[in-house]
């Protein structure tokens, strides 16, 4: 077990590392570079020029290259620079706010898309499934932008303003104005109310595609004989799905979880601008607007190694469904 | 007292105009206490009619008419809420399935499987104690210490065994009526004995009855006092099991009774039962031709007991190891060897798994050579290796005299050409959406055989009346074809590209007595008439005895005994040779008293 973790760590590296190269050469071969924001009418090109001789654009790029490579290992992610703060503290600021997001929509959509799969394989062909398939393949085929600006319109403005609905939710950043003088039980309901949007419209898109895997593999499941053998046992329908055959139905959706990682995180750029959330996926944004090098190339190289962990994850979700992959239990 | 009483129950899958009637009207009933059998082709419905007892069938796909009635301890099965059903599911009537590969749960342990079972029950209400009488059932089917093996997984069990935690699955909530359908009918026929043997030592000591199911009268007629035979959805026959031998009445019923070795009608097919007549009956094993082993010295001018002349195709001292995995995560299915009697368990200690460990074999053209040994025993291997699918690790192989592990790309292909795979699930080795004129033309075109699209098309005609199918069947896909008829188009494909040498793997061990029948008269017909050299691999031993005229007894790698058929199965010199010979189920009139 110890070993396999190790192994699979080790094989990161090199992961990790090919990921920051390759961001590295996209942002060189894109045109501008951090100074492009100065430039304007009245500024002269010397002065343009001192700046990045400061900023140290002006050395090869292969130099550049090895420099931020070799800082990046001793954990220095140099300085941002549009906002002229080490990237480490950009970083600490956003990422919290990124897992959070990720997470409650990570769990809303194996939740959501398990229970209806679930739902669906059971009463198979019937109305609740053919229901339920229509709605999940409507939510698939949307893009999460255009998804997240139709929650708005109608949970936010329309909820609010017109509908005058006894609940809506908030349509951009984390808190409320007066966050600060709220009670504590309150605080945590404002940031429940602005959690809500941003992780159901990421989450709604994901849900789908998982209901219908989990609908395919445990139809499979259900029609495999040792299904039959628990039923003839006499044991209550119920328990024949959930201890028998689920179980086994969810290993094809633990590999969708380390799949869907980089359709998470990159659903959280989008849904995070809309939403104005400051998140990484945010701050990616503006930094690639910014032509702000440190801060992306940061941000990227945590984003590899998010998915890479995910991926970890996804292998030890495998290895706690199904034991007969797990180490042997003792030597033989 | 009648404990099951099933009358005019029909069974049909599909819905309207489409819907076919699987069961058509089947009437029986089992006393208390009574072992009942029920033989018949497969596909008769003996299956489904098993399922409808206890309404497992599957839902909305297939329908019990209303008219039928199940009466189970005198009330009334068909049409019971699922609710009240479920509650004789497992106490009233369990099941046993037929194959212990899949009807277990693979993730859970198999004592928690019988705990399960023990606790649906209802005697028992704690998991503590249910456990302990799960490991006291697995005792009772005779898993070897049951304590420890509890919380192993299915895979970690052999076959056998599995099928040992399906019956204590069973026996768990004490049912009044055991239901096994085709217990044994995956498993080896040593295996298959030792489960016949704890199903008759069980019936003796508890208070159950018994509706045992297989395809194979033989089995049923050892443990069943009242056999019934089906056929086509109907109940054909009903009797006692000794008037079903001594004067069957039906024709299915007159085929299966000439199936079982040591039946009074199997005399007329006395190739079925060579092991008791040995080499005096062999009228069918030989081809016409006289090139028989046994001292004969017609044909192609060979005596003796060896097989003279030169060989086709020879290996000399085969090894093939596998190495285990060391993967500190991934580790192997592999399943225990522990049902296996005879010379010890597989090499411990050592690292690799001795697949092939020092075979040498000779086929001879006209001839054939029976690799007969039970699963796992390496015969697979063995013929990878001759056709160099998987290299051998040590030894040599002789394609007419020449090695063919030295042999260059091309000539490799030329002599893959010469040896031709006949495989054992018809249905798993044809593509599906090829119609079986195209499938035959495609191995014809891949190899340049038979010139343009008329030539080919001329063979693909050729090669279809060679193995008894009519031309029309060009345009069939698999799935119109019987299992029969698939095997046949399987064999026309291995003889498309006029192959010297036939390697048959279980050709018919999926296929149904008659049928059989029909395709070892096929496989022996083309043998004598292409002068073929054929290597056949079975585990049936009628089979050997009538196609083959040398056999080889493999077991764990190795080649026990090797000689020609009538010698070999009449009189066995190998222990392993006589224990497989002795587990064969056979027709023993009973004593008067028994």
């Amino acid at each position: 077990m110890a070993v396999f973790l190790l192994r699979r760590l080790l094989l990161a590296i090199p992961m990790v590392l090919g990921v920051a190269t390759l961001v590295f050469l996209v942002l060189e071969v894109a045109p501008g570079d951090a100074t492009a924001r100065y430039a304007a009418p009245g500024v002269a090109p010397e002065a343009l020029e001192q700046m990045r001789r400061n900023m140290g654009l002006d050395r090869p790029a292969g130099e550049r290259y090895l420099r931020w490579m070799g800082a990046m290992l001793r954990g220095d992610f140099g300085v941002s620079l549009s906002r002229n703060e080490p990237v480490r503290e950009v970083l600490a600021q956003t990422l919290p706010n990124t897992l959070l997001l990720s997470a409650t929509a990570l769990i809303l959509a194996f939740g959501g898309g398990i229970l209806l799969g679930t739902l669906q394989a059971v009463r198979a062909g019937g109305v609740v499934d053919r229901g339920i398939s229509i709605t999940t393949l409507l939510f698939y085929s949307m893009p999460s932008f255009w998804l997240a600006l139709m929650l708005i319109l109608v949970f936010s403005v329309q909820a609010r303003n017109v509908w005058d609905w006894p609940f809506w939710f908030p349509a951009s950043g984390m808190v409320s104005l007066d966050h600060g003088f709220l009670g504590s039980r309150e605080q945590i309901l404002d940031r429940i109310r602005h959690l809500t949007l941003p992780s159901v419209s990421l989450a709604l898109v994901l849900a789908a595609g998982i209901a219908r895997y989990m609908r395919a593999s445990l139809l499979e499941v259900l029609s495999l004989d040792w299904v039959r053998t628990a039923r003839a046992k006499g044991i209550p329908e119920w328990r024949v799905v959930v201890e028998h055959a689920m179980r086994n139905a969810l290993g094809p959706v633990a590999t969708l979880f380390g799949l869907y990682l980089p359709v998470l995180f990159s659903g959280t750029v989008v849904i995070e601008t809309v939403f104005a959330w400051p998140g990484m996926g945010k701050l990616m944004v503006d930094s690639i607007f910014q032509r702000d090098t440190p801060v992306v190339l940061a941000a990227a190289f945590l984003f590899a190694l998010l998915v890479i962990v995910g991926n970890l994850v996804a292998d030890l979700l495998h290895a706690l469904l199904d034991p007969r992959i797990r180490p042997a239990a003792r030597a033989r | 007292m009648t404990l099951l009483e099933v009358q005019g129950l029909r069974v049909a899958f599909g819905k309207g105009p489409d819907a076919v009637e699987v069961v058509r009207g089947v009437d029986f009933c089992v006393g208390e206490g009574e072992a009942v059998g029920m033989v018949g082709a497969s596909g008769c419905g003996k299956s489904v009619t098993a399922l409808s007892l206890m309404g497992l069938l599957p839902p909305r796909v297939s329908r019990v008419s209303s008219g039928s009635s199940i009466r189970f301890q005198g009330r009334e099965l068909v049409g019971m809420p699922a609710r009240r059903l479920r509650r004789y599911r497992g106490r009233g009537i369990a099941m046993v399935f037929q194959e212990p590969m899949t009807s277990l749960n693979p993730v859970h342990s198999v004592g928690r499987q019988v705990a399960e079972a023990v606790r649906a029950g209802g005697q028992v209400r704690s998991r503590r104690e249910a456990w302990a009488r799960a490991v006291e059932l697995l005792a009772e089917v005779g898993i070897p210490d049951p304590g420890r093996r509890a919380r192993d997984l299915p895979h970690q069990f052999s076959g056998g065994m599995r099928q040992r935690v399906g019956i204590a699955m069973a026996l768990a909530p004490d049912p009044n009526l055991l239901v096994a359908d085709e217990p044994t009918t995956a498993l080896d026929v040593t295996i298959q004995a030792r489960i016949l043997e704890l199903l008759e030592a069980l019936l003796a000591s508890r208070d159950m009855s018994l509706l045992l199911i297989s395809h194979d009268l033989a089995v049923v007629a050892r443990s069943c006092g009242r056999v019934l035979v089906m056929d086509g959805g109907r109940l054909v026959e009903e009797g006692p099991v000794e008037a079903l031998f001594s004067a069957p009445r039906h024709p299915v019923t007159r085929t299966l009774v000439e199936a079982v070795p040591g039946s009074p009608a199997s005399v007329a097919d006395a190739a079925a039962s060579p092991f008791r007549t040995a080499s005096a009956s062999f009228p069918r094993g030989l081809p016409s031709g006289g090139e028989g082993d046994g001292g004969d010295g017609g044909g192609d001018g060979e005596g003796g007991d060896g097989a003279g002349g030169l060989p086709i195709l020879e290996a000399v001292d085969l090894v093939k190891h596998f190495p285990r995995s060391r993967s500190p995560w991934f580790t192997p299915r592999r399943a225990e060897a522990s049902d296996s009697p005879g010379p010890g368990t597989a090499p411990s200690g050592s690292d690799a798994l001795r697949a092939v460990d020092g075979v040498s074999l000779a086929l001879h053209p006209g001839r054939t050579l029976a690799l007969v040994g039970e699963s796992g025993a390496g015969k697979t291997t063995v013929a990878r290796c001759l056709l160099r699918l998987v290299e051998a690790d040590g030894g040599q192989i002789l394609f007419r005299g020449r090695p063919v592990g030295a042999m260059a790309p091309p000539e490799l292909r030329a002599f893959r050409r010469q040896v031709q795979l006949v495989f054992q699930d018809p249905s798993g080795s044809l593509n599906p959406r090829l119609s079986v004129g195209s499938a035959l033309d495609e191995v014809l075109r891949v190899h340049g055989l038979a010139g343009d699209a008329r030539g080919r098309a001329h063979r693909v005609g050729d090669l279809l009346e060679r193995v008894g199918l009519p031309g029309g069947y060009r345009s069939r896909l698999p799935h119109q074809l019987s299992g029969g008829e698939r095997q046949r188009v399987g064999i026309a494909r291995a003889l498309a590209v006029e192959p010297r040498i036939l390697i048959c793997d279980e050709p018919v061990s999926s296929l149904d007595v008659h049928v059989r029948r029909r395709i070892l008269d096929l496989l022996m017909d083309l043998r004598r008439e292409l002068d073929l050299a054929c290597l056949l691999i079975a585990h049936d031993l009628g089979v050997v005895a009538e196609l083959a005229d040398r056999v080889a007894v493999m077991y764990l790698g190795r080649v026990l005994e090797e000689g020609p058929v009538e010698r070999v199965l009449g009189d066995p010199r190998h222990p392993y040779t006589r224990a497989l010979l002795a587990a064969v189920p056979r027709w023993e009139p009973r004593r008067p008293e028994g």
